[in-house]
């Protein structure tokens, strides 16, 4: 069972606290008429799924019921980061690449 | 039956003390600080279960979690329990036993007879032979089920009480052995909190089964000066009888400790066994080593032991499980087996050595140990 920093409450709480939601820093577009059926399907349901560093969404939900980023290792399961909403990641995998 | 194997020489038993139990209907009695395996030893059993497709017999060949054979049915009525290693049970008064398979017993199994017919019997012979008639079925199951399967579950509701505690700590040691013990104390003498959990009845591990000595002092009550200091720390849990059986992420793992089990199922004191959900900052597996059996024909019959269980069984409980042994050995470990047999007043017959020259400190002790370098024989 994980154990996740909430940037917000500033502590380290068990993982059944929170929920996840899945890729982080996906933005809406601003124009979604204009967009292709291919490019409006890859934005609705298209998804990262990488091996080694992802960035993804948490909610804390029986906590402070807010949304924040974590960086984690898929492979080893180890959470580098978590940062709120509207911050950048300090790792990343272009990063940790070189 | 008496323990005719018994000897007043173990460390961690009290060869005056007397615990009655019965093994398969038979009263037995054995010592305070047995485990069920040692006591059965100690009154002479050989035979404790059967194999699974040929019913060959089988006796007891370690001493630990690694026990194959000894696969034991505890208690009776609601509190039984199926499938306990009897390596792993400590006796109470008025403990009840009883192998799980061989019928009508384990002395003598009816069913061994397919050992001579095994040849004719590939894989899958039971459910392609018993087929048809598909009516004769039912008349089939009644003997197959007997043949299979191990002990029977309870029927009645569960008596006992179970809980569980959510802890947290700096240090959690696995295994309380000479490593983790030593791990345990420094971690404590820093301040850390620090949880220390072993599957055993009582801390020390190998050192319990060991005539060496430790800083000048006999290995046992090395242990016992280091529990003491441990048990004197406010900052320090002691978790003896606790299995650690699973190493969860970021450092969370599962503890099963069983509290009253050893008492008996008169024992009326909380809950029977209790869940610890660590977290811990830092893990120290110091779970130490099995010994690997050796691969040879006919192994599996009674009276073929680990040599570490041998030495075990003599130093730690006070049983010789026997009274003329060969050793086999592909090291100079198993050495040390040869020389506690013979302390204990019994024969070691041969000593048979894998490697073509063996040599070492404690191989070259034979002379004036039981054993001298005209009973090694070589093997190949």
């Amino acid at each position: 069972m994980l154990l996740i920093h909430c940037p917000h409450c500033r502590e380290d709480r068990e993982e059944e606290e929170y929920s996840y939601s899945g890729e982080a820093h996906i933005v809406r577009p601003l124009e979604p008429e204009a967009l292709s059926d291919q490019e409006w399907g890859d934005y609705l349901f298209f998804r990262k799924n990488p091996k080694g560093i992802h960035h993804e969404m948490w909610y804390h939900a029986v906590g402070c019921r807010r949304y924040f980023y974590a960086t984690r290792n898929t492979l080893s399961y180890e959470i580098l980061e978590t940062y709120k909403v509207g911050e950048q990641p300090q790792v990343s995998a272009q990063g940790a690449a070189q | 039956m008496s323990q005719i194997n018994r000897l007043n020489t173990g460390a961690r038993t009290d060869s005056t003390s007397r615990i009655n139990f019965t093994y398969n209907g038979k009263q037995m009695q054995g010592v305070a600080g047995d485990t069920l395996a040692s006591a059965l030893l100690a009154n002479g059993v050989n035979v404790v279960g059967r194999s699974f497709k040929y019913s060959r017999p089988r006796g007891i060949v370690g001493h630990g979690a690694e026990e194959p054979n000894a696969i034991m049915q505890i208690g009776s009525g609601a509190a039984t329990v199926p499938n306990l290693r009897a390596t792993q049970v400590e006796l109470y008064e008025g403990l009840e036993s009883a192998s799980v398979n061989g019928w009508p017993n384990v002395n003598f199994d009816l069913m061994s007879i397919t050992g001579w017919f095994g040849r004719m019997m590939p894989p899958g012979f039971y459910y392609k032979t018993f087929m048809y008639p598909a009516k004769l079925w039912m008349t089939y199951e009644h003997f197959i089920r007997k043949a299979a399967g191990l002990g029977s579950a309870p029927v009645q509701d569960d008596p006992d009480s179970y809980d569980k505690l959510n802890q947290h700590c700096d240090v959690l040691v696995v295994g309380a052995g000479p490593a983790g013990l030593v791990a345990a104390r420094e971690a404590a003498r820093a301040g850390a909190r620090v949880i220390i959990a072993d599957e055993q009845s009582e801390f020390g591990g190998s050192l319990l089964a060991s005539i060496n000595s430790i800083d000048g002092q006999a290995a046992t009550s090395w242990v016992d000066e280091l529990v003491a200091e441990l048990e004197s720390f406010s900052n320090v849990q002691t978790l003896p009888r606790s299995t650690a059986f699973g190493y969860y992420d970021h450092n969370f793992l599962g503890i099963l400790q069983r509290r009253t089990d050893h008492l008996g199922i008169s024992a009326d004191s909380g809950s029977r066994q209790r869940l610890h959900r660590v977290r811990a900052k830092r893990v120290i597996l110091a779970t130490g080593a099995f010994e690997r059996p050796l691969v040879f024909a006919q192994n599996d019959i009674p009276g073929v032991m680990q040599a570490s269980s041998v030495s075990t069984y003599i130093n730690r409980y006070g049983v010789a499980p026997g009274n003329r042994m060969i050793l086999f050995t592909t090291n100079d470990n198993a050495y040390q087996t040869a020389i506690d047999w013979h302390r204990a007043g019994r024969a070691v017959v041969a000593v048979v050595d894998s490697r073509s020259a063996p040599s070492g400190e404690i191989v070259g002790s034979g002379t004036g140990n039981g054993y001298s370098s005209n009973s090694r024989l070589r093997s190949d």
